[in-house]
């Protein structure tokens, strides 16, 4: 899956692991299968409505926006920007592999082509490929368990892309919690084996009688001072999402 | 005088060989003033974009500006610093910029929504930008930005296939970061020499930028013109010491373009290689011609030396021969060298059609450099030419002068 997932979890959903797992210690080592499955299906659900805050953090400024996020299926996710006033209404849609942005400001719908997926969204140190992609990481990463983690404390689980990945990461460093159940941190290295971004995981909630970190932060290595953090107010999963609701006339008449 | 007749008699009496050292004199000194210019041609073309609409000759940033391009990296309370440099003695335009990188697509209504392309929203003031060397020199005054009317670079409108009188769609951020949005319509689609406008520029008034990106009394950028490029680090100097700009940037074009600038310096020594093949080239001509008319005419230099011609007659009568040949060489070659580059400078060149290739430019570093050329007439380039025929011709014959000139009379009469 792709870092996605984690972050911005709620846009691609798969089949959810429902139950709240007990840990995934088998004879003091980590149950590796088992791990990666319930972590790459954290915040996953055939459907899922949240608000979240969005916080964009620059080497001189703060901006703080807060979003309602509606995701259906693997692959369908729409989200509306609700604060600031001045903002509202700017929408994006994802619909498998397309993007389109809307701009109630000037009654605008732009799509965003294949040429800008690495761009930054919206600002944000996200880029547009973290929104459409639908990689898994049980599918198109080879991994194992690292052995224990000492900064944060807890399990390493290493993630190898497979050789015929096409991505921008050649390895991701996981580090769980003592049960396995909670991420706390994940490094992304690049293709040239640099570091490039890391993402943390924190504020463990239990949200829809799920227990899963409220807050994420992403940090970019090569750009000191920025930061993004996506803080989730409310989630609920498994929520009658109508099919509609992912459509380019329903974009436009969100205001 | 009677030794110049006589050079210029000696030599006729070998013409083909005479032509053959003129005509290789001639080439090289045609080759010359033709080449070189042609770098003067597209050295002054590279500098008028550099110091002319990219540029100017002075820029004035927020010191970290260059290195991020972050929206916020902005030159505060600009009314004040502009009033201080246009309060300055010496003549100049002073004109503010803004940036910002967004998103833009056709703002057409259709039924499917248009793909955006990434551009650069570049604010700058119309009438300062619309004088010679400006930015917007190009426009006629009705296409000029005004309000919410933009000039968008050709190639932006060829990807975003759009046309004039069309509305364009821009988002973006806003200082704050905070999404921006706005509809504009294309006044105007520019051919502009710098890269950057032309790929992804959508030129708009300052004011309309700034609305934009919900900023006040800032600009990212100031460009100042003063009244001749190679005063610019004097200008700048100047500029940097006003107590308004005591925490901003100030670098010349000179300082702000290192690489081309080290180009530009480069230009003279290009002029220089081309001269050491002038005068390899009549040295080479010049010596052989000489050597062997004087190696023929060892009996007649002994005659002459037996009726009385002083030694000195007949090494200054040498010399003039070869002097004559490489002046002759050297004219022809600076006649037809000049009619070449005053004829080129007014059809110019086009060297990608000489490739076989339909593109009418390169960009190399940020400024659109244009395929065709034209070479530009420099006066020195002929000069230089004289004056390094004349010297070696003179030295490349001072050996079969000097030969000759040794000859004993009755010997040399004899072979």
């Amino acid at each position: 899956m792709s870092f996605l997932t984690l972050c911005v979890a709620l846009f691609i959903s798969a089949p959810c692991s429902a139950q709240e797992p007990s840990g995934f210690l088998k004879g003091g080592e980590l149950d590796i299968e088992a791990v990666v499955k319930h972590f790459e299906d954290l915040y996953r659900s055939d459907s899922s409505i949240s608000i979240v805050d969005l916080t964009v953090t620059r080497p001189r400024r703060t901006r703080t926006m807060t979003m309602k996020v509606w995701t259906r299926g693997r692959d369908k996710a729409l989200i509306v920007i609700q604060e600031p006033a001045r903002v509202a209404g700017t929408a994006t849609l994802k619909v498998e592999a397309n993007l389109w942005n809307y701009l109630p400001r000037i009654k605008r719908t732009i799509r965003i082509p294949p040429s800008m997926m690495l761009a930054s969204w919206m600002g944000t140190d996200f880029t547009n490929d973290d929104l459409v992609r639908e990689s898994s990481y049980i599918d198109d990463y080879a991994y194992r368990l690292a052995g224990r983690s000492d900064d944060p404390a807890g399990w390493m689980v290493r993630f190898e892309a497979k050789p015929e990945l096409v991505g921008l990461w050649s390895r991701i460093e996981l580090i769980l919690s003592e049960d396995g159940t909670i991420p706390l941190q994940a490094r992304y290295y690049d293709r040239r084996e640099r570091l490039s971004r890391t993402m943390r995981w924190d504020e463990v909630r239990v949200f829809d009688s799920r227990r899963i970190p409220a807050r994420l932060t992403l940090e970019p290595e090569d750009e000191v001072g920025h930061k993004t953090e996506m803080h989730y107010r409310t989630i609920r999963f498994d929520v009658d999402v109508p099919e509609a609701t992912f459509s380019l006339s329903f974009l436009e008449r969100q205001r | 005088m009677t030794t110049l007749r006589i050079a210029w008699r000696n030599l006729g009496r070998n013409r083909k060989r005479s032509l053959l050292a003129l005509g290789a004199i001639a080439l090289a000194q045609t080759t010359l003033v033709f080449v070189n210019g042609l770098f003067a041609g597209s050295y002054d073309q590279m500098l008028q974009t550099i110091t002319g609409p990219m540029m100017g000759h002075v820029q004035v940033h927020h010191p970290r500006w260059r290195e991020e391009r972050a929206v916020d990296l902005y030159i505060d309370r600009l009314d004040a610093v502009r009033a201080q440099v246009g309060a300055m003695e010496l003549p100049m335009s002073v004109s503010p910029r803004l940036y910002s990188a967004v998103l833009a697509a056709s703002g057409e209504k259709s039924e499917q929504p248009a793909d955006a392309e990434p551009a650069v929203i570049v604010g700058v003031d119309v009438s300062a930008e619309s004088t010679r060397d400006g930015l917007l020199e190009s426009l006629e005054p009705q296409d000029r930005p005004q309000g919410n009317k933009v000039a968008l670079g050709r190639v932006l409108a060829n990807r975003l296939n759009v046309s004039e009188g069309r509305e364009l769609a821009v988002i973006g951020q806003d200082v704050d970061g905070f999404p921006a949005s706005d509809l504009f319509v294309i006044a105007a689609i520019i051919d502009s020499p710098v890269d950057l406008v032309k790929t992804r520029g959508v030129v708009m008034c300052f004011h309309t930028a700034a609305g934009f990106l919900a900023i006040r009394d800032q600009a990212h950028e100031i460009v100042i013109r003063g009244s001749k490029a190679d005063q610019a680090d004097e200008l700048a100097r100047e500029v940097a010491a006003l107590p308004a700009l005591s925490e901003l940037e100030v670098l010349s074009w000179r300082e702000a373009m290192p690489e081309f600038s080290r180009m530009i310096d480069m230009k003279d020594w290009f002029d220089m290689i081309f001269l050491a093949i002038v005068f390899v080239a009549s040295a080479s001509g010049i010596a052989n011609t000489s050597m062997m008319s004087s190696f023929e005419r060892t009996r007649e230099f002994g005659m002459l030396l037996a009726i009385g011609m002083q030694p000195a007659g007949v090494v200054r009568m040498v010399l003039a021969e070869s002097v004559f040949l490489g002046l002759m060489g050297v004219l022809v070659g600076s006649l037809v060298g000049s009619a070449l580059v005053l004829l080129a400078a007014h059809t110019g060149i086009n060297y990608a059609a000489l490739a076989g290739m339909e593109a009418a430019d390169i960009a190399f570093g940020g400024i659109s450099i244009s395929y065709t050329i034209y070479p530009r007439f420099e006066f020195r380039h002929i000069l230089f030419g004289f004056i390094a025929v004349a010297i070696t011709s003179a030295l490349a014959s001072t050996w079969p002068a000097t030969l000759a000139a040794r000859l004993e009379p009755a010997k040399a009469m004899r072979l």
